[in-house]
């Protein structure tokens, strides 16, 4: 696999069907590429495709045509089981409401990621993560006990725990005090270049947005938003 | 982290639904387990109690109560049967195959508070000569005494033995004693008391209803006021001149000569109550016919060697009021009676053959003072059993409280009951060697007098149209109890998914298959159920275990708090599969979670 980039997108397309049996498209993708450890940004306001975008990425829900390859492999030709055990080794998904389990504890929640990767258990590597969060005092802790702007980084050390290739953030500073926005922000950033993972964030604060030297807004990639309205 | 980890901290997380529904499971099996026990504890105890002998003979009647009443102390008391024909297992023609034969009476019992317990009039062979169980290596468990204790001796009337239960119940020891009541009275009720028998010795627990028996001399038994009499009266009424003819008839046509060694005996026994009642009892010419027949069977069928004793006569009276009494048996009929039989048995046996003269005896028994003079004659009574005059007398004046005079029993003074005034309910046999006992259950059931069971089969009658249902129905009963727990926690983990798809969801965006959170869901109902179980058995054991100590003073079994039921072991497949099927509902639930939709956030 000599291909040097991590994702691409090419003709994807994907339409929800109305309860009418109206078809409604929601993504309609020529091309869209991620090269490897790039940072990416996609901008966009609520309900344009940005989650299912994601989701289309990480291979949660299927789409409807157009190839879409992580580190070379063509997850849409991949069945559902293989999918989800891909995703699990190459894929770190940092959510916009945390969805940290309740029950586990932080650095359970960290090793929850290492569970169903189907190999590899690397109990040491959850401490490590969650240390250079800074939480290394917390890790015990569930996350009703941890702060929001913590549950987010256990989050986003859950994410890193399987050393993907490419890391999706949907949203993840939305519910996060403003005054912790930033830390967010900058330990994706820095633990993404330093594990050397590419990163695909979408959000629709321009602050954020301004950060990355790439940014992409999500009208231009998406066409279906377009003519949709 | 494995799954069963993760199902584990899902458990935790809804501990009150998990801990209830557990409870729940743990009950229902806590009840399989202790019926399972139970049962097997009553079904080893019910064949445990009738071991160390092949048959029982008693009276022709109820296969079932025969042994109830013999091997467990229980039922309604039975018929009696000649002791004569117990005598056929001593010296006739079943002694050459029986190695044992214990004669019980029953129909006595001790009341000490509110509890009941069975006197049984025996022989000390019972606890000699019998065993009442195996070991699990096969050896033969014998009674033993309590250190104190002994067996009581046949020479010593009145001394008996009592079981464990009776003394930690009654409060009975060595050197106390007891006063037997007449007839098996209901708890709470006095029954007519006898007299005191001495405790000589109490029983080793052995695990077996005898625990909770009594055991006197049969001869002091005998003795006791109305024992001779009622069996007596039974014998008349139940089978009348005509049947106690043709019982002799046949023992002679089926017996030879050497068979023919015990004597026959005759019992005839009037049972008058009105005045008028008494002669029709058994008429002038009735007696003549029967006692002629009798003895001319005897001259036809044996020869004159195997008369080695001599026949017996008994004729007991028993009338109620004292102007019945005399006419019970008239002068000339007693005088007849003897006259032909001296006359039948000198006709027949040769001088060697009469070793020991004749005797007849006669009782009467009356149950008023007053109507005790009459009853007996002076001439009576020393033709009857050379009792001591003396202790007649004071029968006579103390009524039927003995409880003063117990002590004034000397063994010494006591002479038997002549055997043809007495009656035994069982016999106890232990066949002379494996298989004999088919030949004598044979002989004895194609007779008229007596039947034989094999209590093991009765008791797996029993057992199999009794107990065996009530069993099946229990545990039905039981396993539904479980059933329904299942379906508790199929309801309580199916209730929890609403909120926990979101969990599932992440589980799945982090890369669980489908599988593997279905498969989270069935370890959830797995482990429930599991603890449950294990909960259950141990809560089972438990109560077996506390109330232990209440049936082992109530029954003499010990349940046994870590006595295991193989059965038991069905219990963690049954329990597996029926998680996984209590499982499957919302394990299918969590497999068909729409990740997508679950996990918020916007389209």
């Amino acid at each position: 696999m000599s291909d040097s980039r991590t994702l691409l997108l090419q003709d994807v397309k994907k339409a929800f069907v109305e309860p009418g049996g109206e078809k409604l498209p929601v993504l309609d993708i020529p091309r869209f590429e991620v090269a490897q450890g790039e940072q990416v940004v996609i901008r966009g306001a609520s309900g344009c495709g940005k989650t299912t975008l994601l989701h289309a990425i990480a291979g949660i829900g299927r789409v409807d045509s157009g190839s879409i390859r992580v580190d070379g492999t063509e997850i849409t030709r991949l069945a559902e089981a293989d999918r989800d055990r891909f995703r699990a080794r190459n894929i770190g998904y940092v959510f916009q409401t945390f969805n940290l389990l309740a029950g586990f504890s932080a650095l359970e929640n960290v090793l929850l990621g290492m569970t169903f990767t189907g190999g590899r258990k690397e109990p040491q590597r959850g401490r490590e993560l969650l240390d250079r969060m800074g939480l290394s005092h917390r890790l015990t802790h569930k996350p009703a006990a941890l702060s929001v702007g913590e549950q987010q980084r256990v989050a986003v050390a859950r994410a890193l725990a399987n050393r993907p290739k490419l890391m999706l953030a949907d949203e993840p500073t939305a519910n996060v005090d403003p005054g912790h926005q930033q830390q967010i922000i900058d330990l994706i950033r820095e633990s993404c270049r330093a594990e050397g993972v590419a990163l695909v964030l979408v959000t629709h604060a321009a602050e954020v947005a301004s950060q990355f030297d790439r940014v992409e807004e999500l009208e231009s990639i998406n066409k279906a938003m377009v003519t949709a309205s | 982290m494995s799954l069963w980890k993760i199902a584990w901290r899902s458990i935790q997380q809804r501990a009150l639904a998990s801990t209830l529904t557990g409870f729940s499971m743990a009950l229902g099996v806590a009840l399989v387990v202790v019926v399972l026990v139970i049962h097997g504890v009553v079904e080893r105890h019910f064949r445990q109690g009738a071991q160390g002998y092949h048959l029982i003979v008693g009276a022709k009647g109820g296969k079932l109560q025969l042994v109830l009443n013999t091997v467990y102390h229980l039922s309604q008391p039975i018929e009696n049967i000649p002791y004569s024909y117990y005598k056929e297992f001593v010296d006739g023609q079943f002694a050459s195959m029986t190695l044992v034969a214990v004669p019980y009476c029953l129909g006595d019992s001790y009341v000490a508070g509110d509890e009941t317990f069975r006197v049984v009039g025996t022989t000390p062979d019972l606890f000699d000569k019998i065993e009442y169980g195996r070991t699990e290596q096969g050896e033969p468990m014998r009674y033993e005494f309590e250190p104190g204790g002994r067996n009581f001796v046949s020479q010593h009337f009145f001394e008996g033995v009592i079981g464990s239960v009776v003394t930690a119940k009654t409060g009975l020891k060595v050197g106390d004693t007891f006063q037997p009541s007449h007839d098996i009275v209901e708890e709470g009720e006095e029954g007519h008391k006898h007299d005191a028998f001495k405790v000589v010795g109490v029983l080793e627990p052995t695990g077996t209803p005898n625990d909770r028996a009594l055991f006197i001399n049969i001869e002091g038994f005998y003795l006791l006021e109305g024992h001779a009499k009622s069996h007596a009266q039974s014998a008349a009424q139940k089978t009348g001149p005509q049947p106690v003819a043709q019982t002799f008839l046949s023992v002679q046509a089926a017996g030879d000569g050497d068979v023919s060694t015990a004597s026959p005996r005759i019992s005839l026994a009037s049972n008058p109550t009105p005045k008028q009642a008494l002669s029709p009892a058994l008429s002038q010419r009735e007696r003549e016919m029967l006692v002629a027949q009798t003895f001319l069977s005897v001259q036809e069928g044996g020869d004159a060697d195997s008369l080695t004793t001599p026949p017996r006569i008994s004729l007991a009276s028993s009338p109620t009021t004292p102007h019945a009494l005399s006419p019970a048996l008239s002068q000339r009929e007693r005088a007849m009676l003897v006259a032909q039989t001296f006359l039948s048995v000198q006709e027949g046996g040769d001088a060697d053959s009469l070793t020991t003269p004749p005797r007849i005896s006669l009782a009467s028994s009356p149950t008023t003072p007053h109507a005790l003079s009459p009853a007996l004659s002076q001439r009576e009574r020393e033709l009857i059993a050379q009792a001591d005059p003396a202790e007649h007398a004071e029968h006579d004046h103390a009524g039927h409280d003995h409880a003063d005079h117990a002590h004034a029993h000397d063994h010494a003074h006591h002479e038997p009951l002549p055997e043809a005034q007495r009656e035994v309910t069982s016999i106890l046999v232990l066949a002379s060697f494996e298989g004999m006992q088919q030949f004598i259950y044979n002989m004895v059931n194609e007779g008229q007098v007596a039947q034989a069971v094999y209590p093991s089969r009765e008791v797996e009658n029993l057992f199999a149209g009794i107990v065996g249902p009530l069993r099946l129905i229990l545990l039905v009963l039981t396993v539904m109890i479980v059933v329904v727990s299942g379906v508790g926690i199929l309801v309580s983990i199916y209730n929890s998914m609403s909120e926990r798809r979101r969990d599932i969801a992440v589980m799945r965006a982090l890369g669980a298959r489908r599988g593997m959170v279905m498969s989270v869901i069935m370890m959830e109902s797995l482990l429930i159920s599991l603890a449950g179980g294990i909960a259950g058995v141990a809560l089972g054991h438990a109560a077996i275990g506390l109330v232990n100590p209440f049936v082992v003073e109530q029954t003499g079994v010990s349940l046994g708090f870590l006595r295991f039921d193989v059965q038991e072991l069905i219990l963690i497949p049954g329990l597996m599969i029926l998680a996984t099927l209590a499982g499957f509902l919302p394990a299918m639930a969590a497999y068909r979670t729409d990740v997508a939709r679950s996990l918020g956030g916007t389209p």
